[in-house]
């Protein structure tokens, strides 16, 4: 009988329903499961489903890394690789402080081993570049010729994912913007591509664009921001420090220079995560005492305070952005010299507006309070 | 006179703690500092976080981004990912041992720290660039651009080499530091291993460890009166000894690690005319910490030490617990008695200051109560001569008198 190989990471519902439909399609098939997920496993072995765990990442023994870089540098990849414009060789940057860090050859070594002793005549796994195996995995069913499908896991439209190297013969994802995307980076075939929308996603923004007053009375309540106030949003993530900075450099001059949309408006930063809580206060202080910004702590809801404010603003293409948008808000994506390469996120049939430090006008967003 | 510019890249905090005392000496002699770091690693380790906590002004690299280096930014990084591409389908590849987001993150940063750090040095024109260590992601590429435009580019160490830990081709010690005008050692210990690897040692100096300096100059902030205001304010009551737990990396520690700490918490919640200063590896994951620092609330006892240096709580402490760390370095330097924590008869901490009879130890939760009977007894002769040659061979001169040594060098090196 032959065999469906399915490495399963994650077990969200969505990347379930995607995969039940895949498998779905190939009911002749023995299914079975691999993991690097501690856990899933056993938790795959409990229903009936033949699992196999096989590790992998970062662990102790970090230190042999010198045989990885000697390994790895003088592989034809690195061999003779300089920066460009350069004579500098790329291995005598890369590996320090970056990637000799987070590898372990023997663990690495094995997770490999067995990649490549699995028999299996489809692979269904992952579309994640942050999931290695995964994509040892791809990469394997590629050099045997051996058909495979990628699903899409976590949030696809980044910077790192217009470079990542793809290779499966089908993908599954959530929405148009995600084919568009893929099939304009050359990273799927246009009729490669399904489209299996999130169900769950959809009704979030059929929910807030239906209770959207309620929503936004119940943000301002939680910030005390009066009613008649207008709120600009800045989600801030530690990752966009430097775009944040200059945002809100922007924003003094604003407020110096009197333009009145600022004038009368609350400056309301959510932030992304807990880390974030600790962080801005420390990286910000000049900008708090200039600006005084509402500071909203992450458990707070980024979609309520969406609902009140006249723009959102982030600085990366984000799923909130897409949600706010769709929900009818104004969703800003600022990127100042097009650092986060968000031109070529596939923003065309929606209406998040990019803007770069040159044509970001705070005048633009809204009347006079 | 001429005042002469320095740009001084700084990453994590150490790179500042250990760079800043020279800068500041060099500025007080007339010499422009400016500081500039970058992003790092989805900046989950900001750099800038401790400029601002230090208080010093600096810009961020991204400062001098404009729409001509991003197009060179795009095109770089486009030559080497199709170098990349060209050979991701081979078995056993960089993307087989590293998260292809990792690598692609990395590769991009590598050539946007690159083309800024030349975009920086073109606008400044500095005479001068500074390092902690030139094998770094960092440090390497400022070194190449400083050194491409004739630059003179300084490097500097920290910390002992460790033969069983770091590689002498591979390790921050080395690597050649061949875009480096001047490498500035700590001691005579890392200077061998220097001058085996790198092609031309005339560009090495042995000087010391500057960050000291200040110490060794009792300067106000490290006056008696200044320390025991600061052990007051920890909560330490008079008579108490104060011991300070420099915990290893959970990567480097040998034994149960989990197992030795709880040990050292539970011995001091019984031990109250002990108090306890909680130091975690600088690197140490908050995991792991978030593990350990709920244990110590109700202690009055015990607190967890976070400042950025750890010579700052040596100068507070009368005695250290440890198994092998820089920190011991620098307690031995200041004459702080050592006591080493190993419960694992059958392991070895491989270059443990017990072995070199520089420390007490201590193999059992039960023996921690040999402590204030360790701390009570006065240095033996025989130990104090080997505390004094291990000092000399890694710290070379303990006199207060490094930078003014670096300062000199300098002025001979914008001479030549």
């Amino acid at each position: 009988m032959k065999t469906a190989l399915i490495v399963l990471n994650r077990l969200e519902e969505h990347y379930m329903a995607m995969l039940a439909s895949v498998l779905g399609e190939h009911r002749d098939l023995r299914h079975r499961f691999v993991t690097t997920t501690p856990g899933l496993d056993n938790l795959l072995r409990q229903r009936n489903l033949a699992a196999h765990y096989v590790g992998s990442g970062w662990e102790e023994g970090m230190y042999d890394r010198f045989d990885g870089m000697d390994r790895l540098s003088a592989g034809p990849m690195l061999d003779g690789m300089v920066l460009p414009g350069a004579r500098l060789p790329v291995s005598h940057t890369i590996f320090w402080d970056r990637l000799s860090q987070w590898f372990n050859f023997r663990r690495s070594d094995h997770s490999l081993d067995l990649a490549e002793a699995f028999e299996f005549d489809l692979l269904v796994a992952p579309l994640d570049i942050e999931d290695g195996f995964s994509q040892s995995m791809m990469r394997e069913a590629k050099r045997r010729g051996v058909p495979s499908v990628g699903i899409k896991a976590g949030f696809l439209r980044t910077k790192e994912n217009i470079d990542a190297h793809w290779c499966f013969d089908r993908v599954l994802v959530d929405s148009p913007g995600d084919m568009r995307f893929l099939v304009e980076h050359g990273k799927a075939a246009p009729g490669s591509v399904t489209v299996i929308p999130d169900q769950g996603r959809a009704g979030l923004v059929r929910q807030l664009a239906g209770n959207g007053p309620a929503l936004a009375a119940e943000a301002r309540r939680r910030l005390g921001i009066a009613p008649d106030r207008r709120i600009h949003a800045v989600i801030f993530c530690k990752r966009h420090a430097w775009e944040c900075r200059r945002l809100l450099r922007g924003l003094a001059e604003a407020r110096r220079s009197g333009v009145p949309a600022v004038r009368g408006a609350e400056l309301v930063v959510q932030y992304e995560g807990p880390q974030e809580a600790v962080d801005f206060p420390l990286l910000f202080e000049k900008e708090i005492r200039e600006l005084r910004p509402v500071l909203a702590e992450p458990a707070g809801n980024a979609y309520h305070l969406a609902m009140a404010a006249e723009a959102v603003i982030f600085f990366r293409f984000h799923p909130i952005l897409e949600d706010v948008d769709k929900a009818g808000r104004r969703a800003i994506l600022y990127d100042p010299h097009r650092f986060n390469r968000s031109h070529l996120m596939g923003l065309a049939g929606t209406g998040i507006e990019l803007r770069t430090e040159g044509d970001f006008d705070w005048s633009a967003l809204g009347g006079p309070g | 006179m001429r005042e002469y510019r320095i740009v001084c890249f700084t990453g994590r905090g150490h790179h500042i703690d250990k760079l800043y005392s020279t800068m500041s000496y060099l500025q007080e002699r007339g010499f422009r500092v400016d500081y500039v770091c970058a992003n790092n690693a989805v900046n989950n380790h900001s750099f800038e976080e401790p400029l601002v906590r230090k208080g010093v002004p600096y810009e961020s690299v991204y400062d001098y981004l404009d729409d001509a280096v991003m197009d060179r930014i795009e095109r770089h990084a486009r030559i080497l990912r199709e170098r990349c591409d060209a050979h991701i389908l081979e078995r056993r590849n960089l993307f087989d041992y590293v998260s292809e987001f990792w690598a692609r993150y990395s590769f991009q940063e590598m050539v946007e720290a690159f083309e800024l750090f030349g975009e920086v040095l073109d606008r400044k024109k500095p005479d001068l660039t500074v390092v902690l260590h030139e094998a770094n992601f960092w440090g390497k590429m400022m070194c190449y651009q400083g050194k491409a435009r004739g630059i003179k580019t300084l490097s500097f160490q920290e910390g002992p080499y460790r033969d069983y830990k770091d590689n002498p081709h591979f390790s921050p010690f080395n690597l050649l530091s061949e875009y480096s005008d001047r490498v500035y050692l700590w001691g005579r210990q890392v200077y061998e291993i220097f001058a085996k690897v790198v092609p031309d040692p005339s560009r090495i100096r042995v000087v010391g460890a500057p960050h000291l300096d200040p110490y060794f100059q009792g300067v106000n902030e490290h006056s008696s009166e200044a320390i025991a205001a600061r052990r007051r304010a920890l909560g330490v009551r008079e008579g108490q000894k104060v011991l300070l737990f420099a915990v290893p990396h959970t990567t480097m520690a040998t034994g149960d690690l989990s197992g030795i700490i709880r040990a050292v918490i539970e011995f001091f919640r019984r031990r109250t005319d002990l108090f306890l200063l909680l130091r975690f590896h600088p690197f140490e994951g908050e995991a792991f910490k978030a593990g350990f620092v709920p244990l110590l609330s109700g202690m009055p006892n015990a607190v967890l030490s976070e400042e950025p240096k750890a010579v700052d709580v040596i100068q507070l402490i009368d005695g250290c617990l440890l198994q092998e760390s820089t920190t011991g370095m620098e307690c031995l330097a200041f004459s702080k008695p050592l006591i080493e924590l190993n419960f694992d008869p059958s392991l070895d901490i491989l270059r443990g200051y017990h072995k070199q009879g520089l420390a007490d130890l201590v193999t059992s939760p039960g023996e921690l109560d040999l402590i204030p009977a360790f701390l009570e007894r006065p240095e033996t002769a025989e130990r104090r001569k080997k505390r004094e040659e291990l000092l000399e061979y890694n710290l070379d001169r303990l006199d207060g008198r490094c930078n003014e040594r670096i300062h000199a060098d300098i002025q001979e090196l914008l001479r030549e």
